[in-house]
């Protein structure tokens, strides 16, 4: 199937958390901000296109990036492409060899000298997130 | 409510009495029988001052105020800001469960930030969101989510499910930085030092979120 590049503002995007602490707070109220707080320097969020990807090769693909950081994956913080892309933020494809489901959540550009810029993005994308859990954690 | 409070010795608490005098008056209206105490130790002599101010400021009517008394909280409700007419009020009692994982996520904090490879938070952020943890539980009581950040912070997290949060930063220099976001509208403030805080930014902010369903009458 080809992974089309235009992303529907109806799509669901997800962050992958790779924390167990993460899910914990997760499973109570909300993931953290420090999850969808972008690297130092950059505009754009990792997530990965939830509603085209199947499961199987969605948590295949999350899995692998756990075990490249040495981690467990324990599921996503999941926004819909139009809250991912208000206030001044958009939603890019960005599909790699490894992961034809990627996009970014790219952040204006004046955040990436900002921190404080980053943090409000990170928080009101963490505000709107809803956790879905990895189907296979206990 | 069955209350077992007994008047206890006053505490060296400052501006002296103010404890006692909260503790009696609760007294005199609840037989009480056994032994507690209106002590610092849980909201510390800052967290108690915060609170005496909180009482007879006037622009601070919130409907329930908080009386610090360890194992149970009392919230007469209010919508007087006279200490005396506080404390004919409604009395409620909630548990204080969810202030005590708070503080137990505080006292992990050093370890989670360690685990996910962030630099440690200096003592003093550490110090810092203790007392305001337990000043914001005072003024608005639901579950803290307690974390480091990888900018050796210590948050102090409250969404409240609806898409609003308040998150107050302590960083590791002594300063803080609040973030309210209200569905998308933000505001922030900046502070040097935490001395002044929880402030009327910090208390305005967390009054405006959605309310906890922990208290029981």
């Amino acid at each position: 199937m080809t992974v089309p590049n235009s992303i529907a503002p109806t799509e669901d995007l997800g962050r992958g958390v790779f924390s167990g602490k993460e899910a914990k707070r997760a499973r109570r109220s909300r993931v953290s901000i420090n999850v969808f707080l972008s690297q130092k320097g950059s505009t754009e969020i990792s997530v990965d296109r939830l509603t085209l990807a199947p499961e199987d090769k969605a948590t295949a693909i999350a899995g692998k990036a756990a075990s490249a950081r040495n981690r467990a994956f324990y599921g996503w913080a999941v926004v819909t492409a139009a809250k991912a892309g208000g206030n001044g933020r958009c939603v890019k494809a960005t599909p790699t060899p490894d992961n034809p489901y990627h996009a970014d959540i790219i952040l204006p550009h004046l955040a990436a000298q900002d921190e404080e810029e980053q943090k409000r993005h990170a928080q009101e994308l963490a505000d709107t997130s809803r956790w879905r859990e990895h189907p296979n954690v206990s | 409510m069955s209350s077992t409070l007994q008047r206890h010795p006053a505490t060296s608490f400052t501006p002296r009495s103010f404890s006692e005098f909260v503790m009696s008056s609760i007294l005199q209206r609840h037989s009480a029988t056994s032994s507690s105490t209106c002590s610092t130790e849980l909201w510390g002599e800052e967290g108690l001052r915060d609170l005496y101010q909180a009482l007879h400021d006037k622009d601070f009517s919130p409907e329930f105020v908080i009386f610090p008394v360890p194992m149970h909280t009392f919230y007469p409700t209010t919508s007087d800001t006279s200490l005396d007419n506080a404390l004919l009020g409604r009395i409620a009692e909630i548990d204080t469960a969810t202030l005590n994982d708070a503080l137990s996520d505080l006292r992990g904090a050093r370890d989670e930030a360690r685990e996910e490879g962030f630099s440690q938070p200096s003592d003093q952020a550490l110090q810092n969101a203790e007392r305001l943890l337990k000043a914001m539980y005072g003024i608005s009581p639901r579950r803290f989510e307690v974390y480091p950040t990888p900018d050796s912070e210590i948050a102090i997290d409250a969404p409240d499910g609806q898409g609003q949060s308040v998150i107050l930063l302590c960083d590791s220099d002594g300063g803080a930085l609040c973030l309210v976001n209200m569905n998308g509208n933000h505001r922030r403030a900046r502070y040097a030092t935490t001395k002044t805080l929880p402030d009327g930014f910090v208390r305005e902010a967390l009054a405006a979120l959605k309310p906890q369903g922990t208290l029981s009458l």
